[in-house]
């Protein structure tokens, strides 16, 4: 009887939050835990992995294996200088494309147009990648993968800084010429600093698409001196580096250690996605 | 498109007006339009990665596929459609389809659908809304390779979920969760769905964001409950957002990769062999032409399967 005060739509909101809630943590809660909790375990807890706390805590032993036995600095390093020459190359090259394309009526450009809306969705050749690749002579190294990436990011970055190039007034360009600025001038100067929203929002998922890239890196590179972060992983993980081998506490260890600079960007993305998706799509 | 130039011929002021262009009827010509020149500068090396190293692999993809080229002699030679009769001959390319096709309906099905339940769920600014949507938005920050390896540990014999069934019904349970025939291709699919559902509903959650408050408010008060009005109202304008979740969820279903690779390798026997499985599997063993045929395949059905969507979903649009 009581229940009949309070309004309907009340308890189908709690109720609504209660589900939802329940289904967060055994959907996305349980595996992140699973993760962590059996990192900090010893091996023989992690045999059969559970939800439990460890009976005996091994953090720093396990998370010290990886550090000594996960390839971790080679593989950061070598991310760091992939993206060094990829992200530049897209942000830069992709803002002057856009740019023309934005403000120039030419007909050549019509095939352009669809080539970055195919790039946009369609996943790339990469057995022909290989092929082209060791065609120019470079293939196997990370400045082939960082070329490739740049290709494979650019019509990302055309599609996102397009949008916003038609909300810059063509009279700030004009004004700039007048005074006698160069293409150069007007490209550095004005339209750059203006499209930094776009810049941001590419780069950010540019480098999360790279960091947490497997297959295309497995593919494209041929030395384990070069392996990215996520290939040191997949070699700790599965054996090849002895250590690990499918052992759970140290793998998730291995895997916490690697998704960590990810949770930086996440606030970031989390915050900044729904928004600016919403901004684009209009 | 269209509006978009008037507008901007608008914001160019009376300058525009005076210069030398021809401000024709739709206002179009610059003031000063780029060269040639100035177009190659811009646009070239945009254009010459892109096409180099994106477009070109496609075409170079498919003229590989009628040749020999394998590990073992590296000289190409034309055989014309031969690797396509040998993947038909030995059994691989239309079981591999088939399985290819039944993986990508029930992992892009799981991600479109779970998300849009969630994101109908998650619509309302709320305190505890904002902060449910930040957690569905966690797998994304594992790699999918990072993800393979907890679906390892959580669906092995000994794994979490049997742990927990077992703790559950108080009877030991070995559910062979990736060492079955017939379950194992849809728990590979979920899984893939798992590491990839967020983006799916970033999408919905952006389209629901853009439904305009006067049509929900109209749909009430004309006496729409919770349910006609998602099915009249919310899903129609969602269609938009639609087309692209599908289109994205079914290109992520059929580039899976490090899921499979980690969670059965293909296995039981070839029951979760999908398409680009093979082909990394075909080019790894040396069949490089091989493999190169098998994306074509892949990447025909993909080109078709983009251009047949976005018409057919376009058409069903609604515009307020």
């Amino acid at each position: 009887m009581t229940t009949a005060r309070i309004p309907l739509h009340r308890i189908a909101g709690g109720t609504r939050v209660g589900v939802l809630t329940l289904v967060a943590l055994v959907v996305v809660g349980a595996p992140i835990w699973v993760v962590i909790v059996n990192s900090l375990k010893p091996y023989q807890e992690t045999v059969s992995p559970s939800l439990r706390f460890p009976e005996t805590w091994m953090a720093v032993e396990n998370y010290g294996v990886v550090f000594a036995e996960g390839e971790l600095v080679r593989g950061f390093m070598n991310n760091a200088i992939v993206l060094g020459i990829a992200l530049p190359l897209i942000l830069v090259l992709s803002a002057a494309a856009s740019w023309a394309m934005v403000r120039s009526s030419s007909r050549l450009l019509t095939p352009l147009r669809y080539a970055m809306l195919v790039g946009l969705v369609v996943p790339p050749a990469i057995v022909a990648t290989i092929f082209t690749l060791k065609r120019i002579g470079i293939y196997g190294g990370l400045l082939g993968l960082a070329l490739f990436y740049s290709a494979l990011f650019i019509p990302l970055g055309v599609f996102l800084m397009i949008g916003f190039i038609r909300t810059i007034p063509r009279h700030l360009e004009e004004a700039a010429r007048i005074d006698g600025a160069s293409n150069l001038d007007i490209l550095v100067r004005i339209i750059i600093p203006l499209l930094r929203p776009a810049l941001i929002t590419t780069s950010v998922i540019v480098m999360v698409a790279v960091w947490n890239d497997f297959l295309n890196p497995f593919m494209l590179l041929n030395d384990p001196d070069n392996n990215t972060l996520i290939l040191s992983l997949f070699r700790f993980a599965t054996g090849s580096t002895a250590a690990a081998s499918y052992k759970w506490n140290l793998v998730f260890a291995d895997v916490v250690v690697t998704s960590v600079p990810m949770i930086g960007i996440f606030y970031f993305v989390q915050k900044y996605m729904v928004h600016g998706l919403s901004g684009t799509e209009r | 498109m269209a509006s978009s130039t008037a507008r901007l011929s608008a914001t160019r002021g009376p300058v525009s007006d005076t210069g030398q262009g021809n401000a024709g009827p739709s206002g179009k010509r610059a003031l000063r339009d780029f060269t040639l020149r100035d177009l190659v500068v811009l646009v070239g090396p945009a254009s010459l990665l892109v096409v180099g190293l994106y477009l070109l692999p496609f075409f170079i993809n498919a003229a590989l596929s009628l040749f020999s080229w394998t590990a073992f002699r590296s000289d190409l030679e034309w055989i014309g459609l031969e690797n396509y009769r040998r993947l038909d001959q030995n059994g691989l390319l239309w079981p591999t389809i088939f399985r290819t096709l039944q993986f990508t309906v029930m992992c892009a099905g799981a991600m479109v659908v779970g998300s849009l339940l969630l994101a109908l769920g998650l619509e309302r600014n709320t305190r505890s809304n904002r902060i449910l949507r930040t957690v569905f938005l966690l797998p994304l920050v594992l790699s999918p390779l990072a993800a393979g390896f907890v679906f390892r540990a959580l669906l092995g014999l000994k794994g979490t979920v049997n742990t927990v069934l077992s703790a559950v019904t108080g009877s030991d349970i070995q559910i062979a969760w990736l060492g079955s025939g017939t379950l194992t291709l849809a728990v590979v699919g979920l899984a893939t769905a798992w590491r990839w559902f967020p983006m799916i509903l970033i999408v919905f959650l952006a389209g629901l964001i853009s439904i305009p408050t006067d049509a929900i408010d109209a749909a009430k008060i004309d006496g729409a409950g919770p349910i006609a009005l998602v099915r009249y109202v919310k899903l129609p304008l969602l269609a938009p957002a639609m087309t692209f979740a599908v289109v994205v969820s079914l290109i992520v279903s059929l580039n899976v990769f490090e899921t499979i690779v980690v969670l059965t390798d293909g296995g039981p026997g070839r029951t979760t062999e999908v398409l680009n499985f093979l082909i990394i599997q075909e080019f790894g063993e040396g069949r490089f032409a091989s493999a190169a045929a098998l994306s074509t395949v892949l990447y025909g059905a993909i080109f078709l399967m983009i251009i047949g969507l976005v018409a057919r979903l376009r058409r069903s649009e609604v515009t307020l």
